[in-house]
């Protein structure tokens, strides 16, 4: 199906439109897919994979181009890059830069699909082995985890989780039969819908957040670097392979913990080819190991994240969720069974990520000028245009007008959070996760009559808890760390 | 951000969480289970959130502890309030536009109004930004993806 012209078109598609939202800070893979979900509604679902693929995949290497040529990350996982990467521009080897961040998202990209493929068997019988404790719990754990990788933002982080949760009470309840807290409105009868509230969330907040701000999206105006001698940083990324290929585990391995996300895969990719490497001290002055190592990582660990989202329906990633929304919205019902009974579509997906990533790596070396000029865009010419095509797309999915409300009522709420540093990806999770985890419990309990003590008593839901507890101590441990540390600086300076 | 505006934030989400925890408990039968369960979950996140903020000992514990960091959260970059409503007040209107008039008139003339009265951008860049974003979106939904675009409750049946 992906071979077919229409698959190939849209995952064209996907990968241009990965690249330029990737190339400007602030939009990203999530804010693409929940942008382009509703176009995908009369799309088969393979064809929407193809889709949704091609933005994976592209969207890392886009991130990328803007970070050697201008220092701007596109997305938080492309920051790493930042460190070798725009020094090389500046040594007037911007091209080898872009070049060896291409093949090394190209090599790292295919290795994490590899990685996912291999995994997958296993996980299938796993995934049989889980009951509704176990998703329970896994279901806490990913709201846990998540919350926990939010930087400083741990207790807000939970805060909006729990937010995210009692939105997802609102609707028709399965258990009791009734309607919860949809205060007359018809509108809510199916629930709070997803998609519109992804597109307010992200989109729009994000829009309001750059309306607020100003300026261009890029704040140097640096374009003036040369971009040839892309084979240069092609050969470089072959000849580093050792590089390459432990970038690469390192990324599909976090990436397959939610939670931790590709800042941290790209980081620390980054730490341990330099703690590896001869020359340690050349690192932060244009060493093309510093492009190639983070790199690989950003996006072998697309492969890995797939793996809890396709497999326990657990998000590890705002961009996971909003996937799954698209998942959600063909029908294809994210949980244990995805795997099992539509393994042809979610092959579509893995085939799709798999040739996005070259796809992504050629187009983006013909038009990295081109890419980086989008964020030459002022943001006043940026935010209507992205705000009208977002309550287009929110209208598209249903017909409905109360969709546009939604978006533009989630857009300001996520513009609140992001000014008072809630993070949006917890609300996003829980509210995703939410219906999973109240069927779950609700059958967990009649498994016992109403105990608790079904969630201790079977070895893979009290493993499951164990790592949620681990998680809810993190930032704790990483207080105490910190203070060593400080503690230590301070009495190195007197 | 200065400590009072924290407070006040964090009190208005307890606030919240408490009228959900009263409603929640208003829910029949197993209904009401789980959203009790986290709304008492919310209370208590949200106390530890007020606490956190106040300039007292166990606030600044809690707050270095569940930050992660010794050093205490990050200095917000200031913005103006004005600034903040008047982004709302533009999304607002876009909404209410879309509404009332429907895609093909309302897209057009935010996009202009926005670019010339909120973003100072020259008439003609505005013009032409405004008449490409709606033919962008004429063209790919109604041409290419048949998808109606919906016309407003002035101009349609919806």
């Amino acid at each position: 199906m992906i071979l077919h012209w229409k698959g190939m078109t849209m995952l064209a598609l996907g990968v241009l439109v990965g690249l330029v939202f990737g190339a400007i800070p602030g939009l990203g893979g999530s804010t693409a897919i929940a942008l382009f979900i509703p176009l995908t509604f009369d799309m088969k679902p393979e064809e929407a994979m193809a889709l949704a693929g091609g933005i994976m995949g592209a969207v890392s290497f886009g991130g990328s181009i803007t970070a050697v040529l201008l220092n701007t990350p596109g997305t938080a996982p492309s920051a790493a890059t930042c460190f070798d990467g725009y020094p090389m521009a500046q040594q007037g080897r911007a091209g080898a830069a872009i070049g060896a961040a291409g093949a090394a998202s190209s090599v790292g990209g295919i290795i994490g699909v590899l990685l996912l493929v291999a995994v997958i068997p296993i996980a299938k019988g796993v995934i049989l082995a889980f009951g509704p404790p176990e998703f329970f719990m896994l279901a806490i754990l990913g709201l846990a985890a998540i919350a926990a990788s939010t930087g400083g933002m741990f207790l807000r982080g939970l805060i909006a989780g729990a937010l995210g949760l009692v939105l997802a009470f609102v609707g028709y309840d399965s258990v009791s039969g009734g309607e919860r807290f949809m205060f007359g409105i018809d509108y809510f009868w199916d629930g709070i819908p997803l998609v519109p509230t992804l597109i307010g969330l992200f989109a729009v907040g994000e829009m309001i957040n750059l309306s607020i701000s100003g300026g261009t999206v890029a704040r140097t105006r640096e374009l003036d670097m040369k971009v040839s001698g892309a084979w240069e940083g092609v050969v470089a990324t072959f000849r580093e392979w050792a590089v390459v290929v432990r970038g690469s585990a390192l990324g599909a391995f976090i990436g397959a913990i939610p939670g931790v996300g590709g800042t941290v895969a790209g980081f620390l990719a980054y730490t341990t080819a330099m703690h590896s490497s001869k020359d340690p001290e050349s690192f932060g002055k244009g060493n093309i190991v510093g492009v190639i190592a983070p790199e690989a990582s950003n996006n072998a660990k697309d492969g890995g994240a797939l793996l809890p989202t396709l497999a326990f329906g657990i998000p590890g990633s705002a961009e996971m969720a909003v996937f799954l929304g698209l998942l959600i919205l063909h029908g294809l019902e994210p949980g244990p069974l995805l795997l099992i009974e539509h393994e042809a579509t979610i092959m579509s997906l893995i085939v799709s990520l798999t040739i996005s990533c070259i796809i992504a790596t050629v187009i983006g070396l013909l038009f990295t000028r081109w890419l980086s000029l989008v964020t030459m865009v002022d943001v006043h010419v940026l935010v209507p245009v992205v705000v009208a095509v977002a309550f287009m797309g929110s209208f598209a999915l249903h017909n409905k007008v109360g969709d546009v409300i939604l978006t533009a009522a989630f857009g300001i709420v996520g513009y609140l959070m992001i000014r008072f540093r809630y993070p949006r990806v917890t609300l996003v999770i829980a509210l995703v996760l939410g219906e999973l985890a109240e069927r779950s419990f609700h059958q967990a309990m009649n498994m016992t009559g109403g105990g608790w003590s079904i969630f201790f008593t079977r070895g893979i839901s009290l493993g499951i808890f164990v790592l949620i507890v681990v998680a809810l101590m993190i930032p704790a441990l990483r207080f105490v760390l910190d203070r060593r540390r400080r503690a230590a600086a301070a009495g190195g300076r007197s | 951000m200065a400590a009072g505006k924290q407070i006040f934030i964090s009190a208005l989400v307890l606030l919240g969480a408490l009228g959900f925890l009263a409603l929640g408990y208003e829910l029949p039968g197993k209904g009401r289970d789980v959203p009790v369960l986290v709304g008492w979950i919310a209370v208590g996140l949200c106390v530890l959130d007020v606490v956190a903020q106040t300039p007292t000992a166990a606030g600044r514990w809690i707050a270095a502890l569940l930050s992660g960091s010794a050093s205490g959260e990050p200095e917000d970059e200031p913005r103006g309030l004005s600034l903040e409503l008047k982004s709302f007040f533009w999304v607002l209107v876009a909404c209410a536009g879309v509404i009332v008039f429907g895609f093909l008139w309302a897209v057009p003339v935010y996009v202009f109004a926005y670019m010339t009265l909120h973003g100072r951008k020259p008439v003609v860049q505005s013009g032409l930004t405004a008449l490409g974003a709606t033919a962008f979106l004429w063209i790919a939904f109604e041409l290419l993806l048949e998808y109606e675009i919906y016309r407003g409750l002035l101009f349609s049946d919806l």
